[in-house]
């Protein structure tokens, strides 16, 4: 990428102005992706339409082909280690939409009232292994073949000099499939970011099959029948995971930073960081009194709201919101706790990180007398 | 995927368009393997190699033409006659083609018989063997048998039976021997008739072949060199792994480990002679090569020291990375990490190579001006490393600018403080001169050493400007109030005796401060000899005429580490010394400027501000409005002497314990091996990584701290007392290229220490002396050897030649040359009697003056880098002698240890006297050994030094008695001889006084002064040890070798006589 960079040519300044500063303010990024997210849920059938996607493809590719010349965007994303980051975002891009695409189709074949696409006669069909399957995959494996022998030639693997435990690079990142979780380290102290946080995403994952029991959408494309489902996954996938490591990759700079795409990495930019607890909000701002000594007492309002949140939140929504209320009737007490847990552990997990960034939260619980900060 | 065209098709595709899927995507598979293939072949150190045979190839054939003409012109003809010789000698064996036919079948007929009896007596040697064998064991048999008291009776028969058997055939065998024998010589006599007439035409090719023996082994090399299509199939593209010509060379150094972090070290390996394929061969320079060959094809510039096997850092055991840095491992130009030298460099490679600086490597290569950092890796231990031009001289300037009055450094803990004591400061100079100079020292005098701290770039706004301002009146009034001398009365120096500023110009000129000081009017020209000393011409601007007095008598009365020394003037002498400084003033009158008056709002701002930083704020206004102005000015002047760390290099009263207020240079911060990242750029990008053309951020960083020591707060907004301090030290060019070499040599890593240069007992010596001589600045008045360098002889063997160029004096050769061109530090008899034998010899003892005649004979065997030593600077000569005639300057002490006793060196220099008094007068007090006051250890240290230098044993020397009768008989002849030669003529012997300016010692002194051994060379050719002086040589037939020890048994005697 240094041929296009060494050109005079450079995206508008208006432009990358306008990128970074949405951008380099995480919250903003954050919530523009999940309303983003949330509006392509809704208009997916129309979103997905090739006349619309189509074009909506090229104006992305073109954006990123312009972006490789601002030269800041290029030394990140150009870089080997990145490469693979950029192709990831694009193939999920494209995956999303060919499974919205083809759940646009079937919805609408089954508002129709035909079976879906993928009921039809033709297709439920036996087919052989040779040639339909073993075929195929020898082409799929030639292909990468040479996919992975253009890739090792033209992104080199530099012989650099022996790494040093004592000395770690700035930033510091993890593999690119661990960003997510690291991003994560910003806001909780290692025992959650590192141990609750990603066993929950395993027992959750687990446990799927015995709460979602809709039957719903097996062997077929659809959305309409499962909005819910779908929707929470797109979050947790797009938003909680996919999103945290593009931040991690692109938009986390030197020390742990925040920077916009195009912002140069000036390792000496200091960004406020005072951040507080709860309780200092409680009693320095609102009571206007000095912090209790005793640590229950100053920190009972945070676990006030934290079980608050665990408790009170199911209540209210299973009485208020028709979705959850139907869940409830047909979970059970013990099913649907353990689904509402994880969904607001994640939706928690949001919500701290947003109150992070606008209101320099540090911790709701903090017990630092016997290492407990929430 | 496509759909069957065929609704009625079993399988789920379309078959005819998976085929030709798969064709395509086979193709892009064979395209691809291709590629990956093509890369590996078209590796960057590949084209390297090729185009390396391009060049060898062509040196060759250049090289076999100049050994053409070599032979055409060294042998005229004589190959040519040599060919005519052969083809006749050919042609008489031809003659005798049926002589040798017939011999051959003689030979051939007689060959069965020979065949037939080589194996009969063969075979009879075999089984005789066997039978012997087994007669053997029969006798033992009977041995033992008989010992245990067996019958024996049967054995014995056995036994004569096989001694029989054996007997027999053993006749047999020798009679087939002889038979054979007789065959084999009649078959030998047939070989040689053949051979004598084949002979003929052999000889000839013999004298040939002997004659031709370069230019074969060149056609050899042309055609290994040669492109063919076998060794293109050998590299070509896939089949290139089998037996390539093209292949990765590398160095592996299995002693030299490199720390991997993780694991134990690994072994350095080196492989920049994958493309420097010349390195260690001789004649690969530029004048060589054709015009436009890579310089990568280059040999190494210095083969005599690096690199080449004879040298003292053979390529085998030092590789290349330990000297150079780079990665070593790498075989591609950028992950070499290759730094180019200078901006001009960086554009040619990007260019030539596309070099770009690579990141993710802590220790690039050195550029070529700073290559000497890497050095003190294993030179750390020595003072001085030799021929190590550009670090030493970064060591001299660090010893004597005062580095480390701030920055701890090792091997620096036993030096003075490097700038003048400050405990009488107000008996010297007045508190407005005090004002200006701290202010802005270069305004007063521009070569001076002292470095301006403050009204610099990163103080120099209005608020900066008046805080630095009090900051000053501070630390004079600190220095007014806080004197700490003890010879001087409270009531000041007095006014010295009225003198002679015309005399006193005399004494200046002639007693020898113009060693070591400039004054304008005399010696405008500077050397780095005459800057050792503060340049004097303005100093009457400066200094207070009765604390002038008082320091020219004795300096170390008002500062006892002072490097000045005693010159032992009389007091009309100092006086009309103090008279003549005095007189100089500085052009722009300097002593009339003013200091400022106090600004108290300043004063009290910026003692608040301080304050702060120790207590609350309220508690600083407070205690700061409770000080009167001359307390508040003490307070700050302590703040500023110790946040300035002023008493780095001058001694103030209050600070002798306070510790250093620099950052560590070696140790485990070590400034070359320090992690890059500790390394405050501050905004500035421009000198980092990829924004400089010289990719070495290191380098970068310290070279722009020594320009501009506060650069890298330009941006920042930092309080007062929280700004870099660093003044800043009125360096050249060259002066900070210097420093920053030596200050990237300290590294803080582990070398085996096989690598270390350990030094003898002797070599330490020298080395430690090496640093006082050129600390007590001996070199200015005396010429002393200095540290061995190559000199490289230029011009032609039999025309000009440079001998006389290096530093304009006289050149030693610092090691034995031998005749095939080796240069050695010392050599056995042992070894040179095996060198002798293979025809190898000494060709240059070490010590011996290359004079031009030598030099011609160097060039002849095709030397031309020699290692030499020669003279120091002497800058003194030319001042004091104002004619050639005029013999005053001090006398060279090249190889003095081996001229004077030590006890008596060691007790004159503790207490000089003049050994020509009469030389002196009052129109000219004389130049003078001054007394340094040094140490009894600095004394032993240098006595040690000549001596060893000179290669002296140390501290005893010793003389053969003789016995009294034979002494009195020599004493008489010694006399005859004596006065034969004249030697009263210009020497004093015994208290007569001959001349006035004879410059020749009285005989006096000889005795306990001159070492006897050394009289025997001094008296055949005295210009040898001291160029230029008045004594003759004299000739075998003048003083005889015989009466030499006589003479010399006189002239000792004359120095006892005058004892008694």
């Amino acid at each position: 990428m240094t041929s296009l960079t060494s050109l005079a040519f450079q995206p508008p300044g208006w432009y990358t102005g306008l990128v970074n500063a949405i951008v380099s303010k995480a919250w903003i990024f954050m919530i523009l992706s999940t309303v983003g997210l949330a509006l392509g849920l809704k208009y997916y059938r129309t979103l997905t339409k090739p006349k619309i996607a189509g074009p909506i493809a090229v104006v992305s590719a073109l954006l990123l082909l312009l972006s490789y010349y601002d030269p800041q965007f290029s030394s990140i994303a150009a870089t080997p280690d990145n490469v693979p980051i950029v192709m990831m975002v694009a193939s999920v891009g494209f995956f999303i939409w060919l499974a919205f695409r083809q759940a646009a189709l079937n919805d609408e074949r089954i508002e129709q009232g035909l079976p879906p696409k993928e009921a039809e006669a033709k297709e439920v069909e036996k087919t052989f292994v040779w040639p339909d399957l073993v075929y195929i995959e020898l082409i799929c494996l030639i292909l990468f073949s040479v996919f992975l022998i253009v890739w090792s030639i033209s992104l080199k693997a530099p012989l650099e000099q022996p790494a040093n435990p004592a000395k770690t690079p700035n930033p510091s990142k993890a593999p690119w499939y661990f960003l997510g979780l690291q991003e994560m380290l910003v806001y909780f102290d290692p025992w959650i970011a590192g141990v609750v946080l990603p066993t929950m995403i395993v027992t959750g994952l687990m446990m799927l099959p015995y709460i979602d029991k809709n039957p719903k959408g097996n062997g077929y494309y659809t959305y309409k029948e499962r909005k819910f489902a779908i929707s929470v996954y797109m979050f947790g996938f797009v938003v909680t995971w996919v999103l945290l490591i593009f931040m991690g990759t692109f938009l986390r700079g030197p020390n742990w930073n925040f920077f916009g795409p195009y912002e140069t990495w000036d390792i000496h930019k200091l960004e406020p960081l005072t951040n507080i607890n709860l309780s200092e909000i409680v009693y320095l701002r609102i009571f206007h009194t000095g912090m209790p000594h005793n640590w229950f007492v100053r920190e009972i309002w945070g676990i006030l709201v934290m079980l608050g949140y665990f408790v009170v939140t199911p209540g209210l929504l299973t009485r208020f919101i028709p979705t959850f209320r139907k869940f409830y009737e047909s979970l059970g007490m013990v099913r649907y706790s353990v689904f509402i847990v994880h969904v607001l552990v994640m939706a928690g997990m949001v919500i701290k990180m947003l109150m992070r960034w606008t209101m320099n939260l540090k911790y709701v619980v903090a017990i630092p007398e016997f290492f407990f900060n929430i | 995927m496509p759909k069957p065209a065929d609704p009625l098709s079993d399988t789920l595709y379309d078959m005819p368009t998976l085929n030709r899927l798969f064709f395509v995507s086979s193709i892009l598979l064979i395209a691809a393997t291709v590629w990956m293939a093509w890369q590996d072949y078209d590796r960057n150190w590949k084209h390297f190699q090729r185009d390396f045979n391009t060049v060898a190839l062509k040196k060759a054939e250049i090289d076999r033409d100049k050994i053409n003409a070599r032979l055409e012109r060294e042998h005229p003809g004589e190959l040519k006659a040599l060919a005519a010789e052969l083809e006749a000698a050919t042609k008489t064996v031809e003659g005798q083609k049926d002589a040798i036919a017939k011999i051959r079948a003689d030979r051939e007929a007689m060959r069965g018989k020979l065949e037939q009896t080589l194996q009969h007596f063969q075979f009879a040697k075999s089984e005789s063997d066997t039978l012997k064998y087994r007669a053997e064991k029969a006798r033992v048999a009977v041995d033992e048998a008989k010992e245990k008291g067996h019958p024996t009776a049967g054995l014995e028969k056995d036994r004569d039976a096989a001694v029989a058997r054996f007997d027999d055939l053993d006749k047999e065998t020798q009679r087939a021997k002889k038979e054979w024998e007789e065959y084999n010589t009649k078959d030998v006599a047939f070989a040689k008739q053949i051979d004598d007439i084949l002979k003929i035409a052999e000889n000839v090719q013999k004298k040939i072949v002997k004659l031709e023996t370069d230019l074969s082994a060149k056609k050899r090399q042309i055609v290994k060199l040669e492109p063919s299509w076998q060794k293109d199939l050998l590299n070509a593209p896939g089949v290139d792994f089998v037996q390539p010509s093209e292949k990765i060379q590398q160095l592996i150094l299995p002693h030299f480990l490199e720390d991997v972090n993780f694991s134990a070290a690994v072994f350095k390996v080196d492989r920049c002679t994958t493309c420097h394929l010349a390195i260690d061969k001789k004649g690969w320079t530029k004048a060589e090569l054709e015009k436009g060959t890579s310089p990568a094809f280059f040999s190494h510039p210095n083969l005599e020291l690096y690199v080449g096997d004879n040298s003292p850092h053979p390529m085998s055991k030092f590789g290349c990375t330990i000297c150079h840095n780079g990665q070593g491992r790498s075989v591609d130009f950028n992950y070499a990490a290759h730094t180019p030298k200078n901006e001009e460099q960086a554009k040619e490679w990007k260019e030539k190579y596309s070099w770009e600086p690579v990141g993710h490597y802590d220790t690039p290569m050195l550029p070529t001006p700073y290559a000497q950092a890497a050095c003190t890796k294993c030179h750390g231990s020595q003072h001085r490393v030799t021929m190590a031009d550009k670090l030493n001289e970064g060591k001299r300037l660090v010893e004597t600018v005062g580095c480390y009055g701030c920055h701890p450094i090792l091997g620096t803990e036993d030096l003075r403080k490097p700038g003048p004591s400050l405990y009488g400061l107000k008996y010297k100079v007045t508190k407005d001169w005090a004002f200006n100079w701290i202010s802005k020292p270069t305004d007063f005098r521009p070569t001076t050493k002292m470095p301006q701290p403050f009204f610099l770039s990163n103080t120099s706004d209005e608020e900066s400007k008046k805080r630095n301002t009090v900051m000053i009146q501070g630390i004079i009034e600190y220095l007014w109030e806080n004197e700490n001398l003890a010879t001087v009365p409270k009531t000041g120096y007095p006014a010295p005796p009225p003198g002679n500023a015309a005399n006193g110009k005399k004494v200046v000129e002639s007693v020898g401060c113009v060693g070591c000081h400039i004054i304008e009017g005399f010696t405008e020209k500077g050397n780095e000899y005459r800057s050792f000393g503060p340049n004097l011409t303005s100093v009457g601007s400066k200094l207070n005429a009765g604390w002038t007095f008082a320091w020219l008598k004795n300096p170390k009365q008002y500062f006892h580490y002072t490097s000045m020394p005693m010159l032992r003037l009389t007091d009309e002498e100092a006086a009309d010394a103090t008279a003549f400084l005095m007189s100089m003033k500085h052009p722009d009158h300097f002593e009339d400027r003013k200091a400022p008056e106090v600004d108290d709002k300043a004063l009290h701002e910026t003692v608040v501000e301080f304050k702060k930083g120790q207590m609350s704020l309220a508690q600083a206004e407070e205690d700061t409005n409770k000080l009167s102005q001359h307390e508040q000015l003490l307070q700050l002047g302590f703040k500023a002497i110790s946040q300035m760390g002023c008493f780095g290099c001058h001694d103030i009263k209050g600070f002798e314990t306070t510790k250093k207020i620099g950052a560590e240079l070696t140790g485990s911060n070590s400034t070359g091996t320090k992690d890059i990242t500790k390394f405050d750029f501050g905004f500035h990008e421009d000198l980092q990584h990829g924004h400089h053309p010289m990719s070495n951020d290191r380098i970068n960083w310290v070279r722009a701290k020594l320009e501009n020591p506060r650069i890298f707060d330009s941006g920042r907004i930092v309080a007062y007392f929280d700004k870099l301090r660093m003044p800043k030290f009125n360096l050249s060019e060259e002066q900070n290229e210097a420093i920053t070499t030596y200050v990237l040599s300290f590294r803080r890593e582990t070398v085996n220490p096989l690598y270390l240069r350990t030094l003898s007992h002797s070599d330490e010596i020298i080395d430690r002396g090496k640093r006082l001589v050129t600390l007590s600045n001996c070199a200015a008045c005396h010429k002393v050897g200095v540290w061995p360098t190559t000199m490289v002889l230029t011009g032609t063997a039999d025309g000009e030649n440079n001998t006389g160029d290096v530093w304009g004096a006289k050149v030693y050769a610092a090691r034995q040359i031998l005749t095939d061109g080796r240069q050695v530090e010392t050599i056995s008899d042992a070894e040179l009697a095996i060198l002798r034998k293979k025809g190898t010899d000494i060709l240059v003892r070490k010590g011996t003056w290359i004079t031009p005649d030598l030099a011609t004979s160097l060039l002849e065997k095709g030397i031309t880098n020699v290692l030499v030593y020669g003279e120091g600077e002497a800058g003194i000569k030319e001042l004091v002698e104002k004619t050639p005639e005029d013999k005053k300057a001090p006398p060279y002490i090249v190889g003095e240890g081996a001229k004077v006793n030590p006890d008596w060196l060691f007790r004159f220099l503790k207490s000089p006297f003049a050994i020509r008094p009469w030389l002196a007068n009052k129109e000219n007090p004389g130049v003078r050994m001054p007394t340094f006051g040094f140490t009894d250890d600095q004394a032993m240290l240098l006595v040690e030094h000549f001596a060893r230098v000179s290669g002296q044993q140390f501290p005893f020397v010793y003389r053969e008695p003789v016995a009294d009768d034979a002494r009195q008989k020599m004493i008489a002849t010694g006399k005859k001889v004596f006065d034969e030669n004249n030697c009263g003529k210009c020497h004093v012997v015994k208290g007569v006084k001959i001349s006035t300016d004879s410059p020749a010692p009285a005989f006096a002194g000889v005795g306990p002064r001159i070492q006897y051994e050394w009289f025997d060379r001094w008296i055949r050719d005295p210009q040898s040890i001291a160029p230029g002086v008045s004594m003759p040589s004299y000739s075998d037939t003048q003083v005889r070798p015989e009466d030499v020890p006589a003479l010399k048994e006189f002239i000792w005697s004359l120095s006892e006589q005058d004892k008694k």
